[in-house]
């Protein structure tokens, strides 16, 4: 049976109707994989569209939080009033007391609530307890006091609510933050009442806080032991009271502990609020961590042109044929995205410009009429320039500026003026993309300043070039409008190659009479950018 | 069912189609998965991506040429892309080996023992045995698909060719040993 075989038959035969069926849950496997897929498809949607709700909300919350830090220490300034002239009105028998509290809160009533609500953040339950057993005692105090027990009573309600509202906020700042400005809004007709005994509880806290202080200081963060400390000192406090206002007391205590109070609580209440502060600041960096910055370099050929034809050296120039030389270039930037298409930036380029005015002819002349806007050098002054078109050739000698014994043995040399200009650019320019992938496209529009750096005119001819002076209408600030096509391929992840054709309108580059010389100036713009 | 139609239903994501075209076709994608793969469970996992792949896929089958065809293409390719990659977790033996015509004594050798050997060979030797003899690719064809030489492609197959005689060697001098008495 058994015969010499290719290895390979064997094989091709016996494999060639081999079927196999898997594990019969392999197909739910599949299944779970498919719909996993399709969820996952959706997802991205969700997640642009939770992104910016997400973005939208922390802006909401760090814009509240904003407004409430605001509102937050306005607030003491009118309480202050508010505690002196409510109570001093009411109040006759509590004045001496009223009077420590209206000092009180005008040496320190900033700090004073940081630290009463830093209290109530470290240590949850016990503000609440406190505050609790202060309301209640001070009710039975004031309802056995005076004539203002009525309404201190019912506002002692309030304070008590405010005083839990603080023992909440341990955990969301902002919350609180947020039902105490709503019950402000809700309780107008309640406010001085409200904030009359809003200053109560502080003041109440700030006894609490002058007894604690030397436990604070001593143990800044060890609570514990407040806890029983400031029941007692509440008793203390309210038995005080009822044993007859020994304010002069209270008084007493309460300013030497403020004394030493003011500047530990100052700089404790600085530390939490900045640190609050670097939090959200610290927020809005993480939003915006995108590639925001990018740092340009480019070159450019310049290119010069003009509107119109004229002539900025002198106005019988006019009309003679100028040509344009291309210059280059170059410069540095930076931009800042504002958003994913839209960017400004700024920069800070360097460039040189000149054209010739061609046609001319120029010889020395003892009596030289100089050309109207050039400010001659001494050398240069004897040298007199002319239209050497025939149309004015043909003009009479005398307006040539020679005498007239002068046009039998002067020799006339032909060449062209050359106008130089330097200037150092600094734009300010939008750009917005049209395409952001790896290959971009984009609008650039903005303007420059331009500060003149050279200026040169030269007159030249068979590559003789003689130096006539500065033009003296080139104004040292001048501006231009730019507008520009941006193409920018990311070869790497943070680096881009750049080529920007933008022409740019010059607007004032001349002081005055530039014979309708209206330049613009035309540069493809090419570089490589890198994103940071 | 008609298949162009359960194709197309596969293509709008047609969950029982796809499940219908799985249940066709499962049973021989699954062997081609284990000739291809180092074990059953790895033949599994294999299957499962490349229905994945399938399905991700039909929608570019245009009903040129054979479907089952085309099916089968996906999945060796989707194999070839788990073990291309991992050639070096074996080290073959690349000097070229003499290619001879290596002949066994037939015999009745189960179906088992022969996946057994051939899920046993380094991955190489594995993928070019399985690509040349069983679905009869070109050497040209197999060094593009797993980026080697032809060269490399023809030493690997000689020297599955001459693991797989040995083991099938191995198997009746064992059967002998066990059973002496059926020679």
């Amino acid at each position: 049976m058994s015969d010499k075989k290719n290895i390979d038959r064997l094989f091709q035969e016996k494999f060639n109707d081999f079927e196999a069926n898997p594990a019969e849950d392999l197909w739910a496997n599949i299944e779970a994989k498919l719909d996993d897929k399709k969820r996952r498809r959706v997802i991205p949607l969700w997640w642009k569209l939770s992104g910016v709700a997400a973005i939208f909300l922390i802006g909401f919350w760090v814009g509240q939080a904003v407004f409430n830090n605001d509102v937050a220490p306005t607030n003491p300034v009118v309480i202050e009033n508010n505690s002196n002239q409510t109570n001093g009105k009411v109040i006759d028998a509590n004045s001496e007391n009223n009077n420590t509290n209206g000092i009180n809160p005008k040496l320190n009533t900033n700090p004073d609530n940081a630290i009463s609500e830093k209290e109530a953040t470290s240590n949850d339950v016990t503000p609440k307890s406190a505050n609790t057993a202060n309301v209640v005692d001070n009710k039975t105090n004031i309802s056995s006091q005076k004539p203002s027990a009525v309404k201190s009573s019912s506002t002692m309600v309030n304070a008590s609510k405010s005083g839990i509202a603080q023992g909440k906020s341990s955990k969301h700042r902002s919350a609180k933050d947020k039902s105490n400005s709503d019950k402000n809004k809700a309780n107008v007709s309640e406010r001085f009442e409200q904030k009359d005994t809003h200053q109560m509880a502080v003041n109440t806290g700030k006894r609490n806080q002058a007894e604690n202080q030397p436990n604070p200081i001593a143990e800044t963060n060890i609570n514990k032991t407040n806890d029983a400390n400031s029941l007692q000192i509440n008793k203390d406090l309210t038995l005080d009271g009822l044993k007859g206002n020994n304010n002069s007391e209270i008084a007493v205590k309460e300013t030497d502990n403020k004394s030493i109070d003011t500047t530990l609580n100052n700089s404790v209440a600085k530390n939490e609020l900045e640190e609050l502060l670097n939090k959200k600041e610290d927020k809005l960096k993480q939003e915006s961590k995108l590639n925001r910055w990018q740092l340009t370099s480019n070159v450019a050929p310049i290119f010069l042109g003009s509107a119109s034809n004229g002539s900025p050296i002198d106005s019988t120039l006019v009309n003679n044929s100028k040509s344009y030389n291309t210059g280059v270039g170059f410069g540095i930037g930076v931009s800042y995205a504002i958003s994913k298409k839209l960017t400004i930036r700024t920069g800070l380029n360097k460039f040189n410009m000149s054209y010739n005015t061609n046609d001319i002819v120029y010889f020395a002349g003892l009596d030289s009429r100089s050309l109207k806007h050039i400010n001659a050098t001494a050398s240069a002054s004897r040298i007199q320039i002319e239209d050497d078109v025939p149309a004015t050739a043909s003009a009479v000698p005398s307006e040539t500026g020679l005498l007239p014994f002068e046009n039998s043995f002067v020799h006339k040399n032909k060449g062209y003026i050359n106008q130089e200009m330097g200037y150092l650019e600094m734009p300010v320019e939008m750009t917005y993309a049209l395409l952001d992938k790896k290959f971009g496209i984009r609008i650039i529009g903005g303007f420059s300043t331009l500060l003149l750096q050279d200026n040169v005119v030269n007159v030249v001819s068979d590559n003789r070039s003689t130096f006539l002076g500065e033009a003296d209408n080139l104004n040292n600030i001048h501006f231009s409008t730019n507008f520009g096509i941006g193409l920018n391929y990311a070869f790497l992840k943070s680096f881009e190659f750049n080529v920007e054709p933008t022409f740019k309108y010059q607007l004032n580059t001349f002081s005055s009479d530039a014979g309708n010389f209206k330049p613009y100036v035309f540069g493809i713009y090419s570089g490589i950018s890198y994103k940071f | 069912m008609d298949l162009k139609q359960l194709i197309d239903d596969c293509k709008n994501n047609n969950r029982k189609a796809q499940e219908q075209l799985y249940r066709l076709y499962s049973p021989k994608l699954f062997a081609v998965c284990l000739k291809y793969s180092r074990n059953y469970a790895e033949a599994q996992d294999n299957l499962q991506d490349g229905f994945i792949l399938i399905f991700k896929k039909i929608e570019q089958f245009s009903f040129k040429g054979s479907f089952d065809g085309w099916l089968k293409r996906v999945m060796i390719n989707n194999v070839l892309q788990q073990y291309r990659n991992q050639t070096f977790l074996s080290l073959v033996n690349e000097d070229v080996a003499e290619d001879v015509e290596v002949e066994i004594e037939e015999d009745t050798i189960s179906m088992d023992y022969l996946l057994k050997i051939i899920q046993e060979l380094p991955d190489r030797y594995r993928l070019v045995f399985n690509l040349y003899v069983i679905d009869g690719f070109s050497h040209a064809d197999i060094a593009e698909m797993l980026t080697i030489n032809v060269g490399t492609s023809k030493s690997n197959l000689a020297r599955a060719r001459m693991i797989l005689k040995e083991k099938i060697e191995q198997y009746k001098n064992e059967e002998t040993k066990t059973f002496p008495s059926a020679k």
